[in-house]
């Protein structure tokens, strides 16, 4: 039994691989916690698309050095939320409509950059569903620190995030700077799912920031608890998806996807 | 005079609670409101009437601070609204996540966020203050429910809750009663006029007529502009009605004199109630 978790263990690249899986987790299980409750999950997605004609622009630039993609990615994700932000409050669409077009056309622009280099179906392939046993110690020193950094700022700004959230309208009679706080939401998500992407890609981005925070809103009564399991079934995934992965031999990324929708389902006959 | 009865605003004590002074609001050239002027002390409990669009919800969010009037000013206890925490705003039902996992006393504590100042969490004071409040509008037994679970009318005593736990002396209610049944529209506004006499100042929009004469003082009927001020006796005739509502309004002469039927018809669908 010991030796079934060890064994892997004794590859550094997998012990960076299992950190950095789960404190990404962990992380999308935190803010996603709150973009499921604002309903903004649609507009996660679109980050996480709307983040790879930056990352094709860094790999291009550099020449595929990978630590340097990741900058352009932090940078792109963070334009690319408050765009999103300024987008929903003018313009003569629909914000999902809005979001729609910008997020397909700055994928599709994405797309087109990476594949004017040469080999580049193998390096599409890591952007858009990672390549989590690919990260290099300061990739994992990277992905802590932000992952810290987030974290650090929601809790601190716990009851200002959570009422504007439940009640937008009465937040603001008490002058709490509304707006302010949904751009700040919308930085905070481009950099988890920056931090994400080098583990489950762009593809499955959506699925760490929306289906922990789903269990824990299926066997939580309050905020606390359902951000409290969502981190939990979002470690979890995360150290589980890597051990599947290297046992059954599947990719990384969908094997944690594969174990957080797993811990759903099995949450699902539980809910109260 | 100064009276240190609301954070980061002194409060005039000569002042009248909320003192409108020809309000108007334009929205993209289109008048919503035009001259509405009127008082309201402590202790005092008015309602608001007119149809739809009549501007009742602008009127409420001018108030509140959250619209700025187009001319005339809003005086809040002699100041200007905007960093007033003694005002409690309870938007129509439908602005509220109903689906947040919350419990009732989790909500009612969020009233005390703006006393807490930001990064400071809520402590012990701030659970007895909601818990006070929750008592003052009978709903101690629920404390520990989730808010979906609560029906329209102990959502509505929830939102009043929190506004007691805020410490509200304003109370401003868009439409608390649409989609209560009579007994829970008739147990609301009865728990409101026990309330204003311990010092509120409470300001209801709503659309049940019937309702207004038996539970307020004074009633404000809008169409845009003032039609009329005052005791509901005075103010709810058939003339009145008639300009208000126009053709949305029947008159039916019965035993008891003339029967004016308003069409209230279709107040906003509240999603969150099924």
């Amino acid at each position: 039994m010991i030796a079934f978790f060890r064994e892997p263990l004794e590859f550094a690249f997998f012990v960076r691989a299992l950190l950095a899986a789960m404190a990404a987790s962990a992380i999308c299980a935190l803010v996603g916690t709150f973009i499921v409750l604002r309903g903004m999950t649609f507009l996660g997605d679109a980050l996480a698309h709307a983040i790879l004609p930056g990352v094709a622009l860094g790999y291009l630039v550099h020449r595929g050095e990978r630590s340097a993609v990741f900058y352009w990615a932090l940078g792109t994700g963070v334009i690319t939320s408050l765009a999103i932000g300024a987008l929903g409050k003018h313009g003569r669409f629909r914000e999902d409509t809005a979001i729609g077009i910008v997020f397909a056309g700055m994928f599709a622009l994405g797309i087109g950059l990476i594949s004017t280099a040469r080999g580049y179906a193998v390096d599409l392939v890591h952007f858009l569903f990672g390549n989590v046993l690919a990260v290099s110690p300061y990739d994992l020193w990277l992905i802590l620190c932000l992952c810290g950094g987030v974290a650090l700022v929601v809790l601190a700004l716990w009851k200002e995030i959570a009422l504007t959230t439940l009640d937008p309208v009465f937040a603001r009679t008490l002058r709490l700077p509304v707006d302010a706080i949904r751009y700040l939401l919308l930085l905070l998500a481009a950099v988890t799912v920056v931090t994400a992407l080098r583990v489950v890609g762009v593809a499955l981005v959506l699925a760490m920031l929306v289906t922990p925070p789903a269990t824990g809103y299926l066997l939580a009564k309050r905020l606390s608890g359902m951000a409290g399991i969502a981190v939990l079934s979002g470690i979890l995934s995360g150290f589980w998806g890597l051990y599947l992965s290297y046992y059954a031999g599947i990719a990384p990324g969908a094997a944690v996807v594969l174990v957080a929708t797993g811990l759903f389902l099995f949450a699902l006959p539980f809910r109260r | 005079m100064r009276a240190k009865t609301c954070w980061r605003e002194f409060h005039a004590l000569d002042a009248p609670a909320i003192d409108a002074r020809a309000l108007s609001v334009r929205k993209n050239g289109r008048i919503i409101l035009e001259e509405v002027s009127f008082k309201l002390d402590r202790s005092e409990s008015l309602a608001v009437v007119g149809p739809n669009g009549a501007g009742k919800t602008t009127l409420l969010s001018v108030i509140a601070g959250l619209d700025r009037p187009t001319s005339g000013e809003i005086r809040i206890f002699g100041h200007l609204p905007g960093r007033h925490l003694c005002l409690g705003y309870l938007p129509q039902r439908a602005e509220v996540e109903w689906n947040f996992p919350a419990t009732v006393l989790d909500v009612v504590v969020m009233g005390r966020v703006g006393r807490a100042g930001l990064f400071r969490s809520l402590g012990q004071e701030d659970r007895k203050k909601a818990e006070e409040a929750l008592q003052q509008v009978g709903l101690s037994h629920l404390k520990e429910r989730r808010i979906r679970e609560l029906s329209g009318g102990e959502r509505q005593r929830m939102l009043i809750a929190r506004a007691l736990a805020q410490e509200a002396q304003i109370l401003l209610l868009d439409e608390p009663l649409a989609g209560l049944d009579a007994p829970a529209q008739e147990g609301l506004l009865a728990l409101l006029a026990a309330l204003a006499p311990r010092g509120l100042a409470i300001l209801v929009a709503m659309h049940e007529l019937d309702l207004v004469s038996r539970y307020f003082q004074r009633v404000l009927l809008l169409r845009t502009r003032p039609i009329a001020l005052g005791d509901p006796k005075a103010v709810l005739t058939p003339e009145t009605l008639r300009v208000a509502y126009g053709t949305a309004l029947h008159l039916l002469p019965s035993a008891s004199g003339v029967l004016a039927v308003g069409d209230t018809c279709c107040p906003k669908e509240d999603p969150s109630l099924r």
